[in-house]
């Protein structure tokens, strides 16, 4: 007979409660998870109850997926889920692309990336652009805000965010966040949709020049 | 003043000839051509101390102050071209040790000597400075993270071009193998010692650094790449918002799903705890202690001002209905022989449940005090529940005087 392990046990719920696991969102966890022989076990667990253990494309997030998707009920969940990230995408993609354009190094939030509130809000309302657009995408169905001042507005985002499990906060001031991998699944799905849609040859269209000329 | 006024005159002067004395220092190893258009600078530099020359015959040579100026002052340009300079440099001490060297202890000419192994030492001590500071530059590049930069394309391709720098300066301390070095220091035991012990330990050392830096340039590379293609991505997404208003991508056509389409979200619920164990039961004593919860709002609730309500006038509160209704049955039946029916009273109450009545009567009879209830008799009208026998239905309370009360 088995014994009782805690670890085990502790680092299963995190990934049945649907959470992704990273050195980020919990380094414990992520580092029991990165021994080969615990993602056997952790996987012959799962396995019996039609889930696996699986990984974003750059390895730094684990979370509890479907082993078999072939059975409608399942296929009714995905689709529903995906539709969920669908629907808020916009919003996402808004986000980041305003952090982009605030970081001086111009690189996207990425796992372990840091975030502080005060940059942002310093950076914002320097560029009216900048606010602009974070009122529009505050005002989105995903981020719900009310708020009129761009601190309000930067609160309500990244509180939402926090509790989607994209940022961590970091300290007990509030002003400081610490990105997770769940980013690095959003990239996943984002480069499948790109895939799967043609985005970029319909991109490619849209700039070739007019071939077709009389 | 008169000093203030000098060192600025210096100064002044070798701004004023800059472009010749960096030339010299660069491609004449310090030697400025004696000529008849250089003879006045010559003159000013000498009056300075700037340069010097043994006799009128000699060539005209920087002085060894503005040469360590020069030389501060390239630092950067020294670095870029490490490699071939830390290559020269050791080409130097070989032909040093072949042509001065060795020849100078085969004639036991022990002046010559002592100037040789000096200056071998002193190259020596140059090259690995040299080599040192060469791999350090690396790790500038590391802790910057290239953000001089600011295009992210730009920071690549510079990424690149320092990685094979690296790479060639790695290439280049390799050479520098055991095996070549015994070869060059055969057996002289000075050589050995500087070479086979303090150099091949410094270069040791650097390599490693230089490996370390190489791998790390290489992981920078990386993640600066993942973040172009993702900035790629989120540029393509967001082209795409604009253009199309209401674009919503969907996989209904898909039968197979990616694993990252494929999270199962929560599948676990909370347990709840097995009770019947005995073996848990302390536990759970300690844990029940504490969860009762204090409601917040009875803990924070204002203090109540207290009203001096004497003066006010009387409240009066109703009574229901239906337990006027109930008591007035009792005493009516209190002195009646016959049974009264509850439900020929119930027509008289309007908008009122039936069971309500019927309860609130039973409960007033079960509230009279004791001498009351013997003075009255009680009789139900039931039939027995067609599912469950045992059970019966109230249909009906009748109530009358109890004859044998003694009242």
């Amino acid at each position: 007979m088995s014994s009782y392990d805690p670890m085990f046990s502790s680092t299963l719920q995190a990934l049945m409660s649907g959470g992704f696991i990273c050195e980020v969102s919990n380094e414990k966890f992520y580092s029991y998870l990165s021994n080969s022989l615990v993602q056997d076990r952790v996987n012959q667990y799962l396995l019996q109850i039609d889930r696996e253990l699986a990984q974003t494309s750059d390895e730094k997030a684990f979370f509890c997926a479907y082993s078999d998707a072939q059975s409608d009920a399942v296929q009714r969940t995905i689709r529903t889920q995906f539709k969920e990230v669908s629907n808020h995408l916009e919003s996402f993609v808004r986000w980041i692309r305003l952090i982009v354009s605030i970081n001086p190094a111009g690189v996207p939030i990425a796992a372990g990336e840091p975030l502080n509130k005060s940059t942002i809000l310093g950076s914002i309302e320097q560029t009216p652009s900048h606010f602009e657009a974070l009122k529009q995408l505050a005002r989105t169905s995903y981020f719900k805000s009310n708020a009129s001042d761009a601190s309000g507005l930067v609160k309500a985002v990244l509180s939402k965010l926090v509790d989607a499990g994209y940022l961590v906060p970091v300290g007990r001031g509030g002003t400081q966040y610490q990105a997770t991998a769940k980013w690095s699944w959003l990239y996943d799905v984002m480069a499948f949709i790109e895939s799967h849609e043609c985005l970029s040859e319909e991109t490619e269209n849209l700039h070739q020049p007019d071939m077709i000329d009389g | 003043m008169a000093n203030l006024d000098e060192a600025i005159k210096t100064l002044k002067l070798i701004a004023r000839h800059s472009e010749l004395l960096v030339s010299s220092h660069l491609n004449q190893s310090g030697e400025i051509p004696y000529t008849e258009e250089n003879e006045s600078l010559i003159r000013s530099l000498k009056a300075s101390r700037l340069v010097w020359q043994l006799d009128e015959t000699e060539s005209v040579q920087v002085s060894s102050v503005l040469t360590r100026l020069i030389d501060h002052s390239l630092i950067n340009y020294r670095r870029h071209v490490a490699h071939e300079a830390i290559a020269d440099l050791w080409s130097h001490i070989a032909h040093l040790i072949n042509d001065q060297y060795y020849p100078a202890k085969t004639k036991c000419a022990t002046r010559d000597l002592e100037r040789v192994t000096a200056e071998i030492q002193e190259l020596c001590i140059e090259l690995i400075e040299m080599i040192h500071s060469s791999t350090i530059r690396f790790s500038e590049y590391i802790s910057s993270k290239f953000a001089f930069i600011s295009d992210i394309e730009l920071r690549i391709k510079k990424n690149e071009q320092v990685i094979l720098q690296a790479q060639r300066l790695n290439d280049l301390l390799n050479t520098f193998t055991f095996d070549e070095l015994t070869v060059t220091c055969g057996a002289d035991v000075f050589l050995r010692r500087l070479f086979l012990k303090t150099f091949s330990k410094e270069v040791e050392k650097s390599r490693r650094n230089l490996l370390n830096s190489l791998h790390q340039l290489n992981d920078l590379l990386h993640s600066l790449r993942e973040s172009a293609e993702i900035n790629r991505l989120l540029e393509l997404f967001e082209r795409k918002y604009d253009n199309d208003r209401g674009f919503l991508p969907n996989i209904e056509s898909l039968s197979r799903y990616p694993v990252f389409l494929r999270s199962s979200g929560r599948c676990i619920e909370d347990s709840f705890v097995n009770t019947s164990n005995i073996l848990d039961e302390d536990i759970l004593a300690d844990l029940c202690q504490n969860t009762r919860d204090i409601p917040k709002a009875e803990e924070q609730s204002p203090p109540v001002t207290v009203e001096d309500v004497t003066e006010q006038d009387d409240e009066i509160v109703e009574q229901d209905i239906v337990n006027t209704m109930a008591e007035a049955l009792i005493l009516a039946a209190q002195s009646s022989s016959e049974f009264i029916s509850a439900l020929d009273v119930y027509d008289r109450l309007e908008n009122q449940a039936y069971d309500t009545w019927l309860y609130a009567l039973i409960n007033t009879i079960e509230a009279l005090p004791s001498d009351d209830r013997d003075s009255i008799q009680v009789a139900f009208v039931e039939k027995v529940d067609a599912n469950f026998p045992n059970n019966y239905e109230i249909l009906d309370i009748k109530v009358k005087e109890n004859a044998t009360s003694t009242i």
